[in-house]
């Protein structure tokens, strides 16, 4: 039997480098198909399906992302107890009294008071996500929830509220075991959240929520 | 005085003597009896609803405890008596504040109903029983603060907006800087852009303690307030006296890890991410009231402690509690049939 050597044919360059051209042509519409349906709201994770119903998704209210999770302002304030300042919040600025819902199904462990402020009062929801410990909703002017309370992914547990010089909400994962629970990149959000934007670069805004 | 005087005089006196015993023995033992029937009838109550981080304390160090002295073991628990209903005098609250722009109607889960007002400037939320205002927009202007100074500034200032600041005294002071749109405290006095004045009273000369501030207000450098909290007390009302746990008692308590983490400095605005200490030495042991959160609940003698400890190579400072009121006088916790 003639043994071919495929590299002397003739046009065997121009075909494989065809071949590589296509199957990366494959790929990268795929992944850009893939973020665009990221595009909008928590409705665009759902059709994906690769968030568990146990785990955060989609936003927690309306308005403009002022900080990602490494932003200079606060975010990157926590080194006593977070180390890496790998903080995984967002900064959401609202008009004061915009509803603001819950991201993920879990108990209300914490309703406070931060210095004796009703306009700065805290929410901390235990989720049954696997290895995540913490959701973190402040700066609310008025809470739906008590502590031990259940609480549903959409049910609104509050109106946003201020804290510092302006009306944002802060919204947050934390004490998680598990690090790919990241809020700055879907499928947790449900678009990619520059980490150190701060506030002017962030550019995204939220229209529904959750 | 030779046998037979001694015998005429025990004769002459053994009844007496034995009648005062009988009497005085009586006495005591009705005493303790009505004692113990009184406290036995006294109401009981809630356990004060302390803990507002969930800290785990690995190991205390109580080598630096020393009791305290004039303790005074019978304090009365204290009702809040509201009589302000600041909702109704909201709109004039508003307007003097220079906010005219109509209100949202929220109901809080604590806070009961409320109307939260905002413009570009400021926001206000007036709850029956509570006040929270904020300047936005603020921009830093550092100088040097004088805090009594600053805390008259504060009272005139609440007096003008008609909230009374009779009863308001200044418990402390925290110096603040702003980071962009942030305010965090700063021990900086060169850094400090506003002053954060804490006001707070006493009770039965008991001073108060409370992880929800009743009054603080922030005064920047052109004294100008920034913000403020208010929620009175009214005239708290004294109710029943109780009996309360002894001093060694209650380092027992401590030390078999049923004190309660109320405040947390330190740590700014992430007091509450703190899962566990590794050690918190203990120290300045003394009474105190607790504000409850819920003012419809008693306001309570509890014991407190300062701790301090080291998280990540950083000093924070703790302030722990316990309740001071013997537990017998507590509400079991309901237990749930199978």
């Amino acid at each position: 039997m003639k043994k071919i050597n495929l590299k002397t044919r003739p046009g065997f360059k121009l075909k494989l480098f065809l071949f590589v051209f296509f199957a990366l042509s494959a790929i990268f519409p795929i992944q850009a198909s893939y973020a665009a349906t990221y595009q909008g709201t928590a409705r665009a994770i759902v059709q994906i399906g690769r968030v568990s119903s146990n785990c955060p998704q989609g936003w927690a209210t309306t308005g403009s992302i002022t900080q990602g999770p490494m932003g200079h302002t606060s975010h990157g304030e926590p080194p006593v107890l977070i180390g890496s300042g790998e903080l995984e919040a967002i900064d959401i600025g609202t008009p004061i009294g915009t509803p603001v819902y819950a991201t993920v199904s879990g108990r209300v462990t914490e309703n406070f008071k931060n210095k004796g402020s009703d306009l700065d009062q805290r929410i901390t929801v235990a989720p049954n996500c696997p290895g995540l410990e913490v959701v973190y909703y402040w700066h609310l002017s008025a809470t739906n929830v008590s502590v031990g309370d259940t609480v549903l992914f959409g049910q609104q547990i509050g109106l946003s509220g201020v804290e510092g010089t302006g009306p944002h909400t802060h919204y947050q994962f934390n004490k998680y075991k598990d690090r790919s629970y990241s809020i700055s990149d879907p499928p947790h959000v449900p678009v990619s959240i520059p980490r150190y934007c701060d506030p002017t670069p962030c550019g995204i805004t939220i229209t529904s929520a959750p | 005085m030779n046998l037979t005087a001694i015998s005429q005089f025990i004769k002459k006196y053994t009844g007496m003597i034995l009648a005062s015993a009988v009497i005085i023995t009586l006495v005591i033992a009705i005493t303790i009896i009505y004692q113990n029937k009184k406290t036995s009838q006294l109401p009981l109550l809630k356990p004060p609803q302390l803990a507002l981080f969930s800290i785990k304390i690995k190991s205390l160090d109580t080598q630096n405890l020393k009791e305290p002295k004039n303790i005074i073991y019978l304090l009365p628990t204290y009702a809040s008596e509201l009589n302000s209903d600041f909702l109704k005098e909201s709109p004039a609250l508003a307007s003097k504040l220079g906010i005219s722009k109509n209100p949202i109607q929220t109901k809080d889960v604590n806070l009961g109903q409320g109307n939260l007002y905002s413009d570009q400037n400021s926001v206000l939320s007036v709850y029956k029983n509570s006040i929270s205002y904020q300047k936005l927009n603020l921009k830093p202007q550092k100088g040097k603060f004088d805090k009594d100074q600053a805390a008259e500034i504060a009272k005139k200032y609440l007096s003008s907006l008609g909230l009374d600041t009779s009863f308001l005294n200044l418990a402390g002071s925290t110096l603040e800087t702003i980071v962009g749109d942030n305010i965090v405290e700063t021990q900086d006095p060169n850094q400090a852009d506003q002053i954060n004045l804490n006001f707070s009273y006493a009770l039965s000369e008991v001073p108060i303690i409370t992880n929800s501030l009743p009054t603080n207000a922030s005064v920047d450098i052109s004294g100008q307030v920034t913000s403020f909290n208010f929620r009175p007390l009214g005239n708290p009302k004294p109710l029943n006296k109780y009996p309360l746990i002894k001093y060694d008692e209650v380092i027992q308590h401590l030390q078999s890890g049923k004190g309660s983490v109320i405040l947390i400095e330190g740590l700014g605005s992430y007091a509450s991410q703190l899962s566990s200490i590794d050690k918190v030495t203990v120290y300045n042991p003394r009474l105190a009231y607790f504000i409850p959160q819920d003012l419809s609940a008693p306001i309570q003698p509890v014991w407190v402690f300062d701790g301090q400890a080291t998280v990540n190579n950083s000093q924070i400072y703790l302030t722990l509690a316990l309740p001071a009121i013997q537990e017998k006088f507590f509400t079991k916790p309901s237990t749930l049939s199978p």
